[in-house]
């Protein structure tokens, strides 16, 4: 093994991500090398002092800081609408004319879905998950998106015969992120989606576009 | 039971209502996400509002939280974020200078338990280490940054890197590997002046 060689390969050697031929090469030079003996010693006295860095301890208020804004803001998103739904407030009569017919509106919308204008909106969207054959031992699977709220409980598939899986979904026209959950717990995007999107966290939610 | 089913029982806790399970997450991960902060910003109060803040958010976003990877490596995500949005906003993308660490004080840094046995020789060695250290970090090129932290100072394996960063493993030990060469220029030049 020649030296510029066993350079590239020292630090994955201290890693230990060198195995079979390359490593007992490595090993052998080494032994004989004394350049590479050098670099080897101070690329690892390198990575000890690196790894001994002191800890910087924590602030002492730093739980109880996190803490308080944690329990105001959990307690404020429930007061925000409890807030607002008693808050006494002076009622200008031309402007609740106006919230009432929008009301009236809305209603008289959701009380005739079969409104031409709102059905031509809608797909019916077959959703479907096909497990390998043998993969037994599932209950539920549920579908969880930003049109249900990530609820992993509201929308369950139905299972066939043939270890698939299905559900349809009326949806409105739009951009739609979900993911499949299997007995609750195992998030799994789905095999054959068009596209995949990040989350934002790190992972990947299936994306539907209709 | 292992560390992340435990997360994942608090977690669970935590979206039906209870505040103290968080709590525990917080006092739980809290000595790792501030030495991150600190190590990746090179400022304690920076550190700490940072710090604060990615608990924060994780909390507000805990729904979206997926079992699939461990909280460990979601509130890291969420800290390097929240890091990167915070030197964005200061325009300080040239992270610590080293004036910021002249001013060390004495009881800046935790020493290990064992500091007790230390002689003062070691003691002002040690010291020398971690200024130089967190001098290197800062001299770093933005993208190791990053990984360089996660790898030599937190230890963490190069999966666990991977998953934080989110990036393919293959690119991570690549990145890896090119910041090493980079670190030991910087490291021979620093020591050659300073031990």
């Amino acid at each position: 093994m020649k030296c510029n060689d066993a350079k590239e390969l020292i630090d994955y050697y201290i890693d230990g991500l060198l195995s079979g031929s390359e490593k007992k090469e490595l090993v052998s030079h080494l032994e004989c090398c004394v350049c590479c003996k050098k670099e080897y010693n101070d690329l690892k006295e390198m990575n000890d002092n690196l790894r001994s860095v002191s800890i910087v301890s924590v602030p002492d208020d730093f739980t109880n800081r996190v803490m308080d804004r944690v329990n105001k803001y959990s307690r404020n998103s429930m007061l925000d609408w409890f807030d607002f739904i008693f808050t006494p407030r002076v009622v200008k009569w031309n402007v609740a004319a106006v919230f009432s017919l929008l009301l009236l509106v809305g209603i008289s919308v959701y009380l005739f879905p079969k409104n031409r204008f709102i059905d031509s909106e809608v797909v019916n969207v077959k959703f479907q998950l096909e497990l390998p054959a043998g993969h037994v031992g599932i209950n539920t699977i549920s579908l969880a998106g930003d049109f249900n709220g990530w609820d992993t409980k509201a929308m369950v598939l139905n299972p066939s015969d043939n270890n698939k899986w299905t559900l349809d979904v009326p949806l409105k026209k739009g951009r739609y992120q979900y993911m499949f959950v299997i007995d609750g717990r195992e998030w799994m995007p789905d095999p054959v989606a068009g596209k995949l999107v990040d989350d934002g966290f790190g992972g990947k939610n299936s994306l539907l576009e209709l | 039971m292992d560390k992340n089913e435990e997360d994942i029982i608090l977690v669970r806790k935590c979206l039906n209502g209870n505040n103290d399970a968080f709590e525990e997450l917080v006092n739980k991960y809290k000595l790792q996400i501030y030495n991150l902060a600190y190590r990746l910003l090179g400022n304690r109060e920076e550190a700490k509002d940072v710090a604060q803040e990615a608990f924060f958010r994780a909390y507000r976003s805990l729904n979206k939280y997926k079992i699939t990877y461990s909280f460990f490596t979601w509130i890291y995500t969420i800290s390097i974020n929240v890091c990167r949005n915070h030197l964005k906003d200061n325009k300080k993308m040239q992270m610590v200078s080293f004036e910021s660490h002249s001013s060390m004080e004495e009881d800046d840094f935790e020493l290990p338990i064992a500091s007790e046995q230390l002689t003062p020789e070691e003691i002002l060695h040690k010291k020398r280490n971690d200024v130089i250290v967190q001098r290197i970090i800062s001299k770093l090129p933005k993208k190791y940054r990053t990984v360089v932290v996660l790898k030599y100072i937190h230890d963490l394996q190069y999966n666990e890197i991977a998953n934080i960063v989110n990036l393919p493993l293959g690119t991570v030990k690549i990145q890896i590997h090119r910041a090493r060469k980079v670190l030991k220029e910087l490291w021979d030049k620093e020591t050659k002046n300073n031990f």
